[in-house]
């Protein structure tokens, strides 16, 4: 473990913009998203879990006829699943694949708190902890109502494995769209 | 010999002491006879018998007086007279013998007699022939016959007289011999009859004595015995009788403070009885009072109940109510998405959207505010539920509470019940105590009466003892004499007639007792202030 060996990351992370930001909380963090990335906000609808997947990958929704894998973040943060009740929400974000194309995720959280217009001011750059600490999902760190609010990179969050992960989801559950829709 | 009486001992002594005397009286009279027998054979037959020969002696003598008188030629008258003195004498001397063979009938003196009668005859023939010679010589004057006369006498006649005096000597000395042997035969006769009637006497004398003593002393043993008796008994009357009276004074004494207790019991009794009967009354109306808390408490009950329903539909109303707040938290919640969805639409479409954010933003205040509102009502709606839930829990603790209570009123009641018969029954006891306590009263007084009585009784019985060692000191100098013993029975009498006097001492102590009581701690003990300032 070499602490001292400087990181050329910062080059790479994208500095978080002044802007507003969907904020939520997963426990007692509070996580903020840009809200160019959100698509929609909904409720907590019946997730169809499927097999053979890693543990992060909640499963599939149908939103309005169309499926879309679902992920559990407070799994990807190596955190307790979350249990589920009347104030976790699925947020809809759109991703930007390495290929330029999109794809749509959801994402399940325990909470969503509000819109927040974040300043310049209000922003910090993600602070150090070592090399050896992946804090590239981590676009800065907001102020906002006397609170830390952990500004997400969305992009980040989930590894290029990952994605194929869960676009292989996607690809093998458009046969079962159909009958997805049938069942809800 | 212990059934007679002493009439029949004292007869039957003087009877066997008249027997004794008629066998003494026998055995003396036995003796003179046997005294008497002799002494008559030898007044009777000996002596005259020895007199007879002694008489025949002495005219055998004067035979040759007369014979051998004739031979010296005397005058003629006197030869006259010799002769016929000589016929005479020699007639007597037979005459003599004849009385003596008629005395004497001894059978050993058989052959002598006839010897003598022989010898007499020889004798009297020769004598005969003396004379017949010496008539020839008279008659015819020859010298010759008359010494033939003279040689005769001398010659044969002599031998015969010889012979004849020896058998006499003979008989006389055994005449002599048998009156000796008579007199010792009296004599032995009577020692016997002096020893058989010394030691009849002195076995008469004996026999009365031990019959004396025997008498005596079955006459005297019992009334010894009587005596002991009567003295123990008189002595154990005394010390009875102070008993008595000591037992009777205690009685007393006992009677006085029972009947002092017997007050103080009363007076407790009554107190007891009004305690009771207020026990009674109290637990009446505590058992009153106990109906009515009954009552009370299951109205109580009645309440408690129809409260935990009024709970439980409180309850159920704040349940619908939660459920309603709920749902208007669902709606808020939906709102607060379908503003956060409103907003993000608004801050994609950038400045055109920027009216629509505001709005939306007014919207998600709203959906918050109702939020906010839904969450503090149901936070309100869950505190009065849980305070329904606690009001149930406390009103069914509550009723079983009042439950217990009406039983315990019950058990309560009924013990209350059960005092309010006991007491009842203590009264009535206490009556029945109070009752029987008037008859102890009642009993102790009698027992007063009684001990006072027996005092008087024991004073008499004292006084009788007294009489009675007076009676026994008569009776002890009768039996043992004036004398004997009478004075230690005396000393006796004299100690329990002391005694009675003590008795009499003590009766009249106790009949004047009260007072010498009262005045006894200042004779005894005279504390006096003078005393007291010696100190």
């Amino acid at each position: 473990m070499d602490m001292t060996a400087p990181s050329g990351r910062e080059a790479e992370t994208p500095n978080a913009e002044a802007g507003k930001y969907l904020t939520f909380s997963l426990g007692d963090e509070h996580y903020g998203l840009e809200i160019i990335r959100v698509q929609e906000i909904v409720g907590l609808i019946p997730v169809t879990r499927i097999p053979r997947l890693p543990a992060f990958v909640a499963g599939v929704v149908n939103l309005r006829g169309r499926v879309i894998p679902v992920v559990d973040l407070r799994l990807v943060f190596g955190m307790p699943a979350s249990a589920m009740n009347d104030r976790t929400c699925i947020i809809v974000v759109s991703l930007d694949r390495a290929d330029g194309t999109t794809a749509v995720m959801g994402v399940i959280v325990d909470e969503v708190s509000d819109v927040a217009n974040l300043t310049e001011d209000a922003i910090e750059a993600t602070p150090e902890f070592g090399t050896t600490v992946d804090t590239s999902f981590i676009k800065g760190v907001g102020r906002y109502e006397e609170r830390v609010v952990l500004l997400l990179d969305i992009n980040g969050v989930l590894t290029t494995g990952e994605l194929d992960e869960l676009d292989r989801v996607a690809v093998t559950n458009t046969a079962s769209d159909k009958a997805q829709e049938e069942d809800s | 010999m212990k059934n007679w009486s002493i009439g029949v001992r004292l007869t039957l002594g003087f009877v066997l002491m008249a027997v004794l005397l008629i066998g003494i009286g026998i055995v003396g009279f036995a003796g003179m006879d046997r005294i008497m027998a002799p002494a008559d054979e030898i007044a009777a037959q000996r002596l005259p018998g020895v007199d007879s020969l002694r008489t025949f002696q002495a005219m055998q003598e004067s035979m040759f007086t007369y014979s051998q008188g004739l031979l010296l030629e005397p005058a003629a008258d006197v030869a006259a007279e010799y002769k016929t003195a000589r016929i005479q004498n020699n007639k007597d001397a037979s005459e003599a013998l004849d009385a003596y063979f008629k005395t004497d009938v001894d059978p050993k003196n058989a052959a002598l007699k006839s010897d003598m009668e022989d010898a007499w005859a020889a004798l009297a023939q020769a004598d005969d022939h003396v004379v017949s010679l010496y008539e020839q010589y008279v008659s015819t004057g020859d010298a010759k016959y008359l010494a033939q006369a003279k040689a005769y006498a001398n010659g044969p006649e002599n031998d015969v007289y010889n012979t004849s005096s020896e058998v006499l000597a003979e008989l006389l000395k055994n005449e002599l011999a048998d009156a000796h042997s008579l007199m010792a035969a009296a004599d032995a006769a009577q020692r016997n009859a002096m020893i058989a009637q010394g030691v009849t006497i002195l076995v008469g004398l004996l026999l009365a004595i031990a019959l004396g003593v025997v008498i005596t002393r079955s006459i005297t043993r019992p009334i010894d015995r009587v005596i002991s008796g009567l003295t123990a008994g008189s002595e154990q009357v005394t010390s009875a009788s102070n008993q008595v009276a000591g037992a009777s004074q205690q009685l007393a004494e006992g009677a006085s403070e029972q009947a002092a207790s017997l007050e103080e019991t009363s007076s407790s009794l009554e107190e007891m009885a009004g305690m009771t009967r207020q026990n009674a009354d109290n637990s009446k109306q505590a058992d009153n009072m106990a109906r009515e808390a009954q009552q009370v408490a299951k109205k109580g009950v009645h309440s408690i109940t129809e409260m935990s329903e009024a709970i439980g539909r409180i309850k159920v109303s704040a349940d619908s109510t939660a459920k309603i707040i709920k749902t208007i938290d669902e709606i808020a919640f939906q709102t607060n998405l379908l503003a956060l969805n409103a907003a993000v639409e608004a801050a994609r479409a950038g400045d055109a959207g920027r009216g629509f954010a505001v709005v939306a933003e007014e919207v998600r205040a709203l959906a918050q505010r109702s939020a906010e509102a839904a969450k503090n009502t149901a936070a309100l709606i869950e505190e009065s539920q849980i305070s329904a839930d606690q009001g149930v829990a406390t009103s069914n603790e509550v009723a079983v509470t009042l439950e217990q209570i009406v039983s315990t009123v019950d058990r309560v009641t009924m013990l209350v019940g059960e005092i309010a018969a006991a007491s009842l029954e203590q009264a009535q006891g206490i009556e029945q105590v109070n009752v029987a306590v008037a008859q102890m009263d009642r009993v102790t007084q009698g027992n007063a009466a009684n001990a006072e009585e027996s005092a008087s009784a024991s004073e008499e019985l004292s006084a009788q003892a007294r009489e009675l060692n007076e009676m026994i000191a008569v009776l002890i100098r009768t039996v043992r004499g004036a004398k004997a013993d009478v004075g230690s029975v005396g000393g006796y009498s004299a100690s329990s007639v002391g005694r009675s006097s003590h008795t009499q001492r003590t009766a009249r102590h106790r009949a004047d007792q009260p007072v010498r009581y009262a005045a006894a701690p200042e004779s005894v003990i005279p504390l006096d202030d003078e005393d007291l300032a010696d100190f």
